[in-house]
């Protein structure tokens, strides 16, 4: 069953001016990307830093205008959407982002984090919401007692389990994962990706997993999708994809992984 | 040492409230009442502080125009504060053609002499305390909009805060609950030099006339007629003088220490 | 002579004030590196393998720390302790450095080519003009392509992969004897990574320099290295060489990292290690990784310190069960 399908999308930014402030280059950051994303699945972009895997997801949540494309989860044209009823819909799609110590508000207690986007979306009373975030707190792996406390003194795994939690909040269909890892520790990535494993196998939601560590992707994703220079070429199931890629750069960025060369 | 500094000036500010909101019950005389038997005598047991030329007790006066400077402070911050800080925020959040207008704006106003600003303003709304202190708090409008407008622009490109577009929140709920808290520490530390400033201000106006208009007690007032009776008073200087000093001097310390406990800049990042 | 390792870090302990106090960042590091051998310091945050390299370098102070015991032996000459005109005839000259973020560490005020000429002039003490060719020939065998006109180029017109490259002309710049490289590719992309790493190996062979290649990316190190020392929580707890240990491990750590690597092919659940590292203020009785220690041994583990121990094979270990382990696996 097709969650998402996204055709054409595609975002470029001014390079060059002339004198009189007219355009006269652009920087294709995403040019006409397209693929599909299955209920349940996880699919991972890959590619080098500047191939605009990350602009694709913030695309995908019009967190980023595109220029063109379509962009329809669940039946539903984003693209369409004027922003009020857009504001609305985020409820089905979440997103985790990179750095785990700058994307919670520093000020606000993580139980309030949690509860923010039950508040804008929710009809619940206070204490519904207060005990939903201590239920989600505790789903993580995190002890209720930190609800009360502030995002300085947390651990980076800790910090994205909270971020984690926040995306679970109001049961969103996909949740677009920007590197969700790379900030941690080796023996801590483990326990994030088991526990987003485990979340998405009781809650059903769908992962778009952007990373640039094959090592990752190629362990937790279904299918992959290979960006270079903002253009996707080529996408399959990961074995597939791992085994026999038939696109040049793929071959390239396979051979570059560094391997174990013993043990 | 600097802890000792600190918590003087932190006394004298908290004395200087307490006089101003106090006056009336602890002044030993009416400020205004005038005795012209006494005129001019420099201190005394019945005067602490001396009479001026109309025999006005200058410990008095000095208590009640505290009462005068602090509400002058109050009203020039709470001006400038709500001129400077909303379209600093705007002006943050919408890098482009908002930030642009709105900062042609605060520059024209910044480039006037403070002074002549304030003078040409209260040409239009009329003499007197209230119009005077708006006028100046429009002259100091354009700093608060200069650290609200570089905070926010900071605070803006955190990742939290995409993550609270994200979540689904608004513009208005972006701006209210993520980025003003944030953003507060430098507009602290300004608040509190610009109450020094306030009162040097309100001071300047009044010796000038153009403030708070006589007989009201005022600082400023109280310096003005003992400029005019340099020859026969020399004393009735020290008061008012040393009052304005002592308290911008205080406001300056704490503000100075703000910017020091707060320039660690904690809340964001470690 | 010549079989005396160049390098060697025996009992080593730094502290950084935390909080008011001194707080132990490394607490007992050991390790050695013979000429001509790449070794590789793996470790996490926390672990201090690049406070340890900092030691090396006699840099400690500069951090706001202090090493608070042990010895750093370079070429036979004790670093700890060591007077400041012989650390900065060391650093450049017989030991080069390179760091994570290539970008942050060139002055964007000047050219590229200055950076390494600054450093041959100083050293070798040569006139501009023999050390700007010396410069042109150094980048040139770094791989950056129109040495001469890139010589003249700033900072901020190379791209992360590029200033690495950049950085490693100036460390290798005067011949140094050891090349200190300290998660040199983990900001690079990994087809970039590919080319710099084969660029060090390179570099390694042909002068016969010693290299201390750190990193927290086990497979990158077990391409690079032919020893490994593993450290965590601010303790050396197992080194030997890396194929041997890579292939069996013997300190329960060591072996819990290997396994948390993702494997090939899809995984229903990654391996872990529970818990998380310990910051360096929190006291722990005995074996600093024995709280997260799936095979702890009651009433030994947790009261008393544990020492590194050698083996017959020259393979250490900070571990109780380090014979037990040898037999098992």
């Amino acid at each position: 069953m097709t969650l998402l399908v996204v055709e054409g999308l595609s975002k470029s930014y001014p390079r060059k001016r002339d004198f009189f402030g007219r355009v006269t280059d652009r920087l294709d950051a995403v040019s006409d990307v397209g693929f599909t994303l299955g209920r349940g699945e996880t699919l991972s972009i890959v590619g080098e830093s500047g191939a605009g895997k990350s602009t694709v997801g913030r695309l995908i949540l019009r967190l980023i205008e595109p220029d063109r494309g379509r962009i329809v989860l669940d039946g539903v044209d984003l693209r369409a959407m004027p922003r009020g009823a857009l504001r609305a819909h985020r409820r089905h799609m979440q997103m985790i982002f990179q750095d785990p110590f700058s994307s919670l508000d520093p000020r606000v207690e993580i139980g309030r984090s949690i509860e923010e986007p039950m508040l804008l979306h929710l009809p619940l009373s206070a204490r519904e919401r207060r005990a939903r975030a201590l239920a989600l707190l505790e789903r993580v792996g995190l002890d209720g007692g930190y609800a009360g406390r502030l995002p300085s003194g947390l651990s980076g795994g800790q910090l994205q389990r909270v971020a984690i939690a926040r995306a679970l909040a109001v049961n969103p269909k996909i949740i677009v994962c920007d590197e969700p890892v790379a900030a941690l520790d080796v023996s801590v990535r483990a326990q994030v990706l088991n526990l987003m494993a485990e979340l998405q196998e009781e809650f059903g939601m769908s992962y778009l997993f952007i990373s640039h560590d094959l090592s990752i992707v190629r362990a937790i994703s279904d299918r992959v999708a290979v960006m270079s220079k903002g253009r996707l070429v080529e996408i399959g199931p990961t074995e597939e994809v791992f085994a026999a890629p038939r696109n040049d750069y793929t071959v390239e960025l396979i051979r570059a992984i560094p391997a174990m060369a013993h043990g | 040492m600097r802890k000792a500094v600190y918590w003087l000036a932190l006394a004298v500010i908290a004395a200087f409230v307490a006089l101003a909101l106090l006056a009336p019950w602890i002044a030993p005389y009416d400020p205004n009442a005038q005795d012209l038997l006494v005129r001019l005598k420099p201190y005394s047991a019945a005067h602490w502080l001396g009479t001026d030329e109309y025999g006005r007790d200058q410990l008095s006066r000095l208590i009640f125009g505290a009462r005068v400077s602090l509400l002058a402070a109050v009203e020039v911050v709470a001006v400038g504060l709500l001129l400077g800080v909303p379209s600093g925020v705007l002006a943050g959040f919408f890098p482009g053609l908002v930030d642009a207008a709105l900062s042609r704006v605060s520059d024209a106003l910044m480039s006037v002499p403070s002074l002549v600003l304030a003078l040409t303003i209260v040409a239009v709304l009329g003499q007197g305390l209230v119009s005077a202190m708006f006028a100046v708090g429009i002259v100091f409008a354009p700093r608060f909009f200069r650290v609200a407008r570089a905070s926010t622009y900071e605070v803006r490109r955190e990742t939290f805060i995409e993550a609270s577009f994200a979540i689904g929140c608004s513009w208005w709920r972006v701006a209210w609950r993520h980025v003003l808290p944030n953003a507060m520490s430098p507009l602290v530390v300004q608040i509190a030099v610009v109450l020094g400033a306030a009162i040097t201000a309100e001071a300047s106006l009044s010796f000038l006339g153009i403030g708070v208009q006589p007989p009201t007690a005022s600082w400023g007032g109280m310096l003005s007629s003992a400029y005019q009776n340099l020859y026969e008073a020399a004393y009735l200087i020290w008061a008012p003088g040393i009052a304005i000093a002592a308290t911008v001097l205080a406001f300056t310390i704490v503000g100075d220490e703000a910017r020091i406990a707060l320039g660690t800049r904690q809340p964001i990042g470690v | 002579m010549q079989d005396e390792p160049l390098l060697e870090i025996r009992d080593l302990a730094v502290e950084f004030p935390v909080g008011g106090r001194w707080t132990p960042v490394v607490s007992d590091a050991c390790l050695g590196l013979a000429r001509g051998e790449t070794l590789g310091l793996v470790g996490e945050s926390g672990s201090g393998k690049s406070i340890t390299s900092m030691a090396v370098l006699g840099l400690v102070g500069e951090l706001g720390g202090r090493v608070a015991r042990g010895s750093i032996r370079f070429d036979g000459q004790e670093v700890v302790g060591a007077a400041p005109s012989l650390l900065r005839r060391l650093r450049g000259e017989r030991i080069g450095m390179i760091f994570q973020q290539p970008g942050r560490s060139l002055n964007p005020a000047f050219t590229v080519g200055d950076h390494i000429a600054e450093t041959v002039r100083r050293h070798r003490g040569v006139s501009r003009a023999q050390a700007w060719q010396r410069a042109v020939a150094l980048l040139d065998r770094v791989g950056i392509a129109r040495a001469a006109e890139r010589a003249r180029d700033y900072p901020h017109q190379f791209s992360g992969g590029m200033c690495q490259r950049v950085m490693i002309a100036m460390a290798i710049s005067c011949e140094p004897q050891l090349l200190i490289a300290d998660e040199p590719t983990t900001a690079l992309d990994v087809t970039v990574q590919a080319k710099v790493l084969n660029l060090l190996r390179d570099l390694v062979s042909e002068s016969g320099m010693s290299m201390l290649f750190i990193s927290h990316d086990l497979a990158v190190v077990s391409e690079v290295t032919q020893r490994v020392s593993v450290m965590y929580a601010g303790q050396s707890v197992e080194d030997g060489p890396t194929a041997q240990m890579f292939a069996a491990p013997r300190h329960p750590y060591t072996r819990a990292l290997l396994a948390s690597i993702p494997g090939s092919g899809r995984q229903q659940r990654l391996k872990l290690i529970e818990g998380s590292i310990p910051s360096p203020d929190t006291v722990i009785p005995g074996c600093r990784f024995n709280p997260r220690c799936t095979c702890r041994v009651a009433g030994v583990c947790e009261t008393r310190a544990i020492e590194l121990r050698r083996a017959a094979d020259g393979r250490s270990v900070r571990c109780v069960q380090a014979g037990g382990m040898a037999a098992a696996s």
